[in-house]
């Protein structure tokens, strides 16, 4: 029975260290690391060489209030798409550079509704990055407009597609890890 | 002759014992017997103060030197339920003792209350039988409980499953891992159960809140588990288990061992390693369904009559993979799922677990002593030390490639004491305290804000539970408690979302620190739930009992359904919790009838129940939150005033010796009373049936399992805007209808080769014999595929 006291102090003991209440260790904020807050296009024209700064962005733009691009038509244009986490104002990370990095297993996704009549997109040799497959993946665009016309256009950020040929969202299977719409006026 | 001849020896021990007036020179003899078919146990235990006996083979036994006064004798048999009487061997010289025999009824699951003093007579336990054991050894606990008619389970896949307790689950399932109530973050859906069912002897379910010593917040009902040491000296016992399946191509390898030493010391220790990688349904492989899963128990006890201390500790080591096509990005991607007919990730079957994938650890350590007071009862006092960590594994871009998404400590101390007074057989009563502090640490190195906070959480309660039986058809019962819960969290609340929820008007105090548009908080908040249950128990006509069980109880909300506040990625849903959900408070009145001898060979059981829950919490879709990431549906937790209305039948007829046949049906009506419509998730109406035939050692089973489509459900199917082809369009997305119902066969045949003393038993499973497709309405990944197709096990038992 000796023993059995012993053990019971020694219970309510560690019980009582446990429970005490008085450490107040505050927890390490946590910055969302991975998640795109930003899509962001420079979209230039190739005659002018005048650029244009479009970007959705969390808590800002909503279906609604999706952010316009303008373009003129018979034009071309060269566009590059950047992906960006402002998680953290002080410390915006820009996650183009991971999925450049990691090209065969990232495909970027520019769907034009169909009401913009003859604007073709096509990735820009010059400037994509091309995976190991010789496949651009759009990070860099060339654009091409004909007749005036308005639209959406959808930006998609796929991650680990089943296939890179396609013309629809469908067809490429994988994650969506960004998805913005964008207002597009042809004049 | 007989008659007259033991009268003269009455009278004879009588005068004897007149003479010599305190001499402690009284015998006691009798035998032990089985309560159901009155054989003789053999190597049963027989102990009081600190004498230890054990029956011959033919179950006989013999006590000398006792002395006239009251003997408080327990009589316990390896696999029988273990029993306290009282006998004055002045009084009598022959006792018999019945021990109610679980293992003779093999075929079926009992369907009577068991003898155990656990739960007043009111309150309906139902036991898994070992023959279920022995079937499940390579599944786990959750699909091994829905052998009792109205447990269903909620699935993710066919590794993750929770067991649902007349419609009720999570937080209102309370998980009782050998005498200790299992805390291993049983709120989310995704998480079952961090529990072997080979650790265990016995396992048995609870349906509703009466059982008040388990705990005063089991809305659904409590699952009790034991491990059970045994009682026979210089003994030594167990078995070896070996499993192999095709569906998975896997299998499980386990042994167990029991050993009896002298002087009342005993021990266990038990081990089990199981490996599985994908699994398939019909069409196709059912891709990163892999299962990894190790457990590990050992216990050592000294028992007497009079002391006892027991040591005990368990291991829980699971890596399950969830399936690939239901990791999605958002709602393009969940509609582009639904339109397809196949998975939309099939890749070569695999042992690989890649992400998505859970890991889980969790270990129990445990003491318990106990002293047993003479004439008044047992008091006991245990320790229990748990530790849970949970890591769920996302598909991440490389950088994080590994790193996990939810990664969570949950550690617990539980000390308890109890006083079971049994002193006098027809009034027992038992009263006990509850301490519990919990520590829940989420790693901050995730890179992902935190799905749970760190949070403490202090609860004390205080129960009393009282059991009297007025006489041999009638008893009554009656139990209370009361709980105090403290939670002091600290969590980081993004401030936009925190000044949208309205939280800056009702909670602005809570803040304390404001880091890159984060608002750190301070929540502490106090519960106090009080519980109250009553029941009577009625025997009539011999074969006949009615029972009546009554309990008002309350819940507290759990972490989820206060912290949530964010993107679960696993699930591609905005979840919100709410910081002004208040408890549950639940009314529940059920009933029960059983005929234990109908037509001579029959035993009916019609259990029907219904509880009246108010605050009721549930999660349901609210809304479309637009993000870069796309849009997600949101799901709120609400509360609001819910009904349950439902029935469990249960029928077993004995056919003939060979002929036994078992069907149950089950059917839960669940209603929002606020907004007048069907509950969400509630199980389909099902029906389970099993013709078994035995030969022998041949035994052969039939079963059937009927699960017609849920009818009753709500409408939380939503429009969103997406472009397809070209062409922007607003579908009507469908979440909410449930799929077709469907029936499944299993054929499961068993021989048992005696070698020696030992024996050999080898099974032969086929689940699923037709290969049918078919989708549950339980399981969350009903979206994305079809479950398991056809199966077929082979189990080998080697019991020594």
């Amino acid at each position: 029975m000796k023993t059995a006291t012993k053990i019971i102090a020694l219970l309510f003991l560690g019980m009582t260290i446990a429970c005490s209440d008085d450490d107040t260790a505050v927890p390490e904020v946590i910055n969302e690391e991975e998640v795109v807050t930003t899509v962001e296009l420079t979209i230039t024209d190739t005659e002018s060489n005048e650029a244009q700064i479009v970007s959705w962005a969390d808590g800002v733009n909503t279906m609604d209030n999706k952010p316009k691009i303008a373009l003129a038509a018979n034009k071309s244009y060269t566009t590059s798409v950047r992906f960006l986490n402002a998680s953290n104002p002080d410390d915006i990370e820009n996650i183009t550079e991971e999925v450049i990095e990691e090209k065969d297993e990232h495909l970027v996704f520019l769907a034009p509704e169909n009401t913009l009549t003859d604007f073709v997109i096509a990735s820009n040799p010059d400037a994509d990055a091309i995976d190991s497959n010789n496949i651009g993946i759009n990070v860099a665009t060339n654009w091409t407009t004909k007749a005036a016309s308005t639209g959406t256009l959808t930006v998609f950020l796929i991650h680990q597609p089943t296939s890179k040929t396609g013309t629809t969202r469908s067809a490429f299977g994988g994650e969506t890890e960004a998805e913005a719409v964008f207002d597009v006026t042809i004049e | 002759m007989i008659i007259k001849y033991r009268s003269l020896l009455l009278v004879l021990l009588c005068s004897v014992q007149f003479i010599f007036a305190q001499e402690c020179d009284l015998e006691l003899t009798g035998k032990v017997l089985d309560f159901h078919n009155g054989e003789p146990l053999s190597n049963a235990v027989i102990s009081f103060d600190d004498t230890i006996i054990n029956t011959d083979i033919d179950g006989q036994y013999t006590l000398t030197g006792l002395c006239p006064k009251i003997y408080t004798v327990t009589v316990e048999h390896i696999e029988c339920n273990s029993k306290v009487v009282y006998v004055n061997p002045k009084d009598q010289t022959f006792y018999n003792f019945s021990l109610e025999h679980h293992s003779t009824d093999l075929t079926t699951i009992n369907l009577h209350a068991t003898g155990d003093h656990d739960s007043p007579k009111s309150i309906v336990e139902k036991k898994l039988s070992k023959k279920t054991l022995e079937r499940y050894r390579s599944k786990s606990l959750g699909d091994a409980l829905t052998e009792i008619t109205g447990v269903n389970s909620l699935n993710t896949g066919s590794t993750v499953v929770k067991p649902v307790i007349q419609g009720l689950h999570s937080s209102r399932v309370l998980m009782i891992n050998n005498g200790v109530r299992q805390q291993d973050q049983e709120w989310g859906v995704e998480h079952a159960p961090n529990m072997d069912l080979n650790a265990f002897e016995n396992i048995k379910v609870v349906k509703g809140a009466g059982a008040l010593q388990y705990g005063g917040d089991a809305i659904g009902g409590v699952v009790i588990t034991e491990s059970k040491m045994t009682s026979i000296q210089d003994t030594i016992f167990g078995r070896a288990n070996l499993s192999g399946s095709t569906n998975g191509r896997g299998g499980m390898v386990g042994a167990l061992t029991s050993i009896g030493f002298k002087n009342g010391w005993s021990a266990k220790v038990q081990g089990n390693a199981k490996r599985f990688g994908d699994v398939e349904a019909p069409e196709y492989i059912l891709s990163n369904t892999g299962i990894e899963e190790k457990t590990f128990s050992v216990g050592i006890r000294n028992h007497s009559f009079l002391n006892g201390i027991e040591a005990y500790y368990s291991l829980f080591d699971t890596e399950q993979g969830i399936l690939a096509a239901s990791h999605i990005g958002n709602i393009t991607d969940l509609v582009t799922a639904l339109n397809s007919a196949d998975p939309l990730i099939i890749r070569d079957f695999t042992y690989d677990i890649a992400a998505p994938k859970q890991k889980t650890q969790h270990h129990l350590a445990k003491l318990k002593a106990y002293h047993r007071f003479n004439n008044l009862g047992k008091w006991s006092l245990q320790y229990a030390y748990q530790a849970n960590h949970r890591e769920e594994f996302d598909v991440r871009r490389r950088r994080n490639a590994g790193r996990a998404s939810v990664d969570l400590k949950l550690l617990t101390h539980t000390l308890e004491t109890t006083m079971l007074l049994d002193g006098n057989d027809k009034f027992t009563k038992n009263i006990g305290v509850q301490v519990e502090y919990q520590e829940n640490i989420p790693n901050p190195s995730t890179g992902i804000r935190r799905l749970i906070p760190d949070y403490k959480k202090t609860t004390a309660g205080i129960y009393a539970v009282g059991d009297l039986h007025l006489n041999e058809q009638w008893s009554v019962d009656a139990g209370i408690r009361y709980d105090y819960i403290k939670i002091n969290a600290q969590k980081f609340y993004k401030a936009d979302f925190w000044n949208a929820r309205g939280y800056d008007r009702e909670f602005s105090s809570l803040i304390r620190d404001t880091l890159n548009n984060q608002f750190l908080t301070n929540p502490i908040l106090t519960y106090h739930n009080t519980a109250l249950s009553g029941g009577v128990h009625y025997e009539f006509r011999n074969t006949q009992e009615l029972s009546l069980s009554t309990s008002l109880v309350n819940r507290a909300p759990n972490p989820v359904e206060l912290f949530s506040d964010g993107l679960h990625h696993s699930a591609s849903i905005v979840e919100l919790g709410d910081l002004g959900i208040q408890q549950e408070q639940a009314l529940k009145f059920a009933l029960n009838y059983t005929h234990n001898s109908l037509f001579k060979n029959a035993q009916l059981s019609i259990a029907p129940h219904y509880s009246y829950i108010n605050d009721y919490i549930l999660l349901e879709p609210s809304g479309l939150s637009q993000t870069t990431r796309g849009a997600f549906l949101v799901w709120e937790y609400r509360q609001t005033k819910a009904f349950l209305l439902g029935v469990d039948i249960d029928l077993v007829y004995a056919v003939s010796k060979s002929w036994n046949f078992h069907t149950g049906f089950s059917y839960i009506y669940g209603q929002d009373k606020t907004l007048d419509k069907p509950l969400i998730q509630m199980p389909a109406p099902n029906f389970s049936s099993e013709m078994n035939y035995s030969h022998n050692r041949w035994n052969i089973a039939l079963k059937h399992q009927l699960v017609l489509r849920q009818e009753r459900f709500p409408d939380n199917n939503f429009t969103a805007t997406i472009l397809e082809n070209g062409v922007s369009v607003t579908p009507l997305i469908d979440i909410s209808s449930p799929p077709k119902g469907y029936q499944l066969f299993d054929i499961i045949t068993n021989y048992e080769q005696p070698l020696g003393k030992n024996t050999l038993g080898i099974a032969l499973q086929v689940h699923n014999v037709l290969n049918t497709s078919y989708r549950s309405f339980l399981n969350r990944q009903r979206y994305y595929s079809n479950e398991v197709g056809r199966n077929i096990q082979v189990n080998l038992q080697y019991k020594f």
